[in-house]
């Protein structure tokens, strides 16, 4: 019978620092076999467990989309033992990952829809995954916009693709840190998330709108997407609570009866509205 | 053909046992406590209590197993083995243990393979042979019958052993049912057990008529399936400590946390019982805890065990063995939880005004 808890191994192919205490990682599977079926399974909203051998495991969502079969790419700030030792790794080490698990984005269903991406620090990276999926199927959605911030302009991550983004006419992308977050050179907004959503007040008509960030984030962006007319049903967010297996038997991410791990970690926002305050 | 076995012949039973490559745990003393242990000799199975100290949860799902040794090899290449099933699941017959315990595994199972096998849990399950003996005794704290059970019920044993009236001071003949393949090939392949058919203690019928269900897990369950914000919470579960005793002792709770142990280069990945009465149990990297009170932990186990599991396996998590309220440091009683529950399930007047 199959080991459930025996990881894959994979090689650290890049290293990106993201801010001073945030870190990319592009990993590559060492058993193509591996890889091959890992990108059978994948789809983009799921997540994995990612370890540093002798200091545990960690879930992160796949920040890389399942269009780009040649490796995944991870995105971590380093708070606990193990982030800290995956941190301390160099390119060329090696990694244990297990995954794809959960659900994902029915990103199928939001063909002809335009698609808009509301993000807050590094809360970027479960929905850079769909970014990257829905640029690199660009023709099959309508107009793509994402709002993104975070407390300084330090605090941003995947500075570099925020550049290609701004620099393509077929995304209409807001950039903003909190008041007193920003730089001498900052051109972009100076503000909150909520706030700045509702200056650049995109329209609700025929439009999915993802959202991803810290819970105060997400509590007073509601209201004005509420504003704007969208309806919870228009709103996917992904949640996260500590799991350790990943596989419904741990115990631990139940929000409810509802398992985050396998009925999740995508809710639809009338879902979430259902469920008890857990998470 | 009908059996039976008497104590008498239970050395011969573990010889055979031996013999034919099983080991076998029984209740046994340790200190003060009367747990599951490997036994050679009969004498030290202790047969006589209600129920012992601990479950043999462990031979299932063990307190602390490696599920994964890694290995550097040269810079940046590991190599990972996972433990065989020789080394964690040999050949076994738990004995001697009660029904709520032989249905533990049984319940267990149903998540176990939930979309995804856990093989140490299964390899072992596959491995060992449960042989159950029927209780003649029942405590203030048993409550099998109020969850589907029964004293002498055969759910999740291989062999049931059911104690004759034929029983003078410390010995005792019992019959003998095989109630699995696994349980038949068990008593094919060793020595002890006689054909006969003796009679059965009247004590068991009683414990059975005199342990009448004191809750309704069905209407339990109907009042959890909107009760997650009742303040009933807050004060039936005020002089909980949280010392997770409760899960530790409880045939059914597997809940579990993975760790490493080691260094960089070489060491294991091990999977340990965990607990939902403990507040690290949620708690995010961020500081944010989605349990954060004890009333909030303490509801999660009743919900887990009386409907989410309900909800999605069609089983109570709960064996009704009571081992959580006889062990309970400040006697927090679930059976008197879930009666109290009921109660309010039928708006019992003081029991709705007190919540």
């Amino acid at each position: 019978m199959e080991n459930i808890y025996c990881p894959s191994l994979l090689k650290i192919q890049d290293l990106t620092w993201e801010t001073p205490d945030t870190t990319s990682f592009r990993l590559t599977f060492n058993d193509n076999s591996e890889r091959e079926e890992f990108f059978s399974l994948y789809k983009v909203g799921q997540f994995g467990e990612f370890s540093a051998f002798g200091h545990g495991e960690s879930t992160f969502c796949v920040a890389s989309p399942p269009t780009r079969k040649d490796y995944i790419e991870c995105t971590f700030r380093a708070v606990g033992r193990n982030t800290k030792a995956l941190q301390a790794l160099n390119e060329g080490d090696t990694i244990g990952f297990r995954g794809p698990y959960g659900n994902s984005f029915p990103i199928d269903d939001w063909k002809g829809k335009n698609i808009l991406f509301i993000a807050g620090g590094i809360a970027l990276p479960p929905l850079r995954a769909v970014i990257l999926n829905v640029l690199d199927r660009r023709s099959e959605f309508a107009d793509v916009t994402i709002v993104y911030g975070a407390r300084t302009v330090s605090d941003l991550v995947y500075k570099m693709e925020l550049q290609e983004w701004e620099a393509r006419n077929d995304v209409n992308i807001v950039t903003t840190v909190d008041p007193g977050g920003e730089t001498e050179d900052w051109a972009g907004k100076i503000g909150f998330v909520p706030t700045v959503l509702e200056e650049v007040a995109p329209s609700n008509e025929n439009t999915i709108a993802l959202i991803c960030g810290p819970p105060i984030m997400i509590k007073f962006t509601f209201p004005v997407l509420d504003k704007l007319g969208f309806s919870k049903n228009q709103i996917f967010t992904t949640l996260e609570n500590r799991m350790k297996c990943g596989l419904g038997k741990c115990g631990r991410c139940n929000v409810g009866g509802t398992y985050v791990c396998k009925d999740g970690p995508v809710f639809r926002a009338d879902v979430l509205a259902e469920l008890p305050a857990e998470y | 053909m009908a059996l039976s076995i008497h104590t008498d012949d239970f050395q011969t039973l573990l010889d055979s046992l031996k013999e034919a490559g099983y080991r076998c745990v029984g209740p046994a003393r340790e200190g003060t406590v009367t747990k599951f242990k490997p036994i050679e000799q009969a004498g030290d199975l202790v047969l006589d209590e209600i129920l012992t100290t601990v479950s043999p949860k462990e031979f299932f799902l063990a307190e602390h197993e490696a599920i994964l040794s890694y290995r550097m090899k040269g810079k940046s290449d590991i190599e990972l083995t996972t433990p065989s099933k020789e080394e964690y699941a040999p050949p076994t017959l738990v004995f001697g243990c009660r029904p709520c315990d032989a249905a533990g595994p049984d319940i267990v199972r149903s998540v176990m393979t939930w979309d995804y096998d856990d093989r140490f849990f299964l390899d072992r399950v596959d491995s060992t042979v449960i042989a159950a003996i029927a209780c003649v005794e029942a405590d203030e704290a048993c409550f099998c019958t109020s969850v589907e059970l029964a004293p002498d019920s055969p759910t999740g044993a291989d062999i049931l052993l059911i104690p004759s009236s034929n029983s003078t001071g410390e010995t005792q003949e019992y019959s003998v049912t095989a109630i699995t393949e696994k349980g038949r090939k068990l008593i094919d392949c060793t020595t002890g057990w006689k054909d006969g058919n003796p009679e059965r203690a009247s004590a068991i019928d009683e414990v059975k008529s005199n342990l009448k269900p004191s809750f309704d897990p069905a209407k339990v369950r109907e009042w959890l399936d909107n009760g997650f914000d009742h303040e009933w919470w807050n004060t039936a579960t005020l002089s909980c400590i949280g010392c997770g005793t409760c899960t530790y002792t409880c045939p059914t709770c597997h809940c579990f946390d993975i760790v490493d142990e080691g260094g960089q280069s070489e060491g294991i990945r091990v999977k340990n019982w965990d607990s939902c009465m403990m507040s690290l149990f949620t708690l995010h990297t961020s500081g944010h805890n989605p349990r954060p009170l004890k009333s909030n932990r303490f509801r999660q186990r009743i919900m887990h065990k009386f409907k989410y599991y309900p909800d999605l396996f069609k089983r109570i998590l709960c064996t009704g063995c009571g081992r959580c309220q006889r062990h309970c440091p400040v006697d927090m009683a679930l059976k008197g939880l879930l009666e109290q529950i009921d109660r309010l399930a039928s708006g019992t007047p003081d029991q709705v005004a007190a919540g």
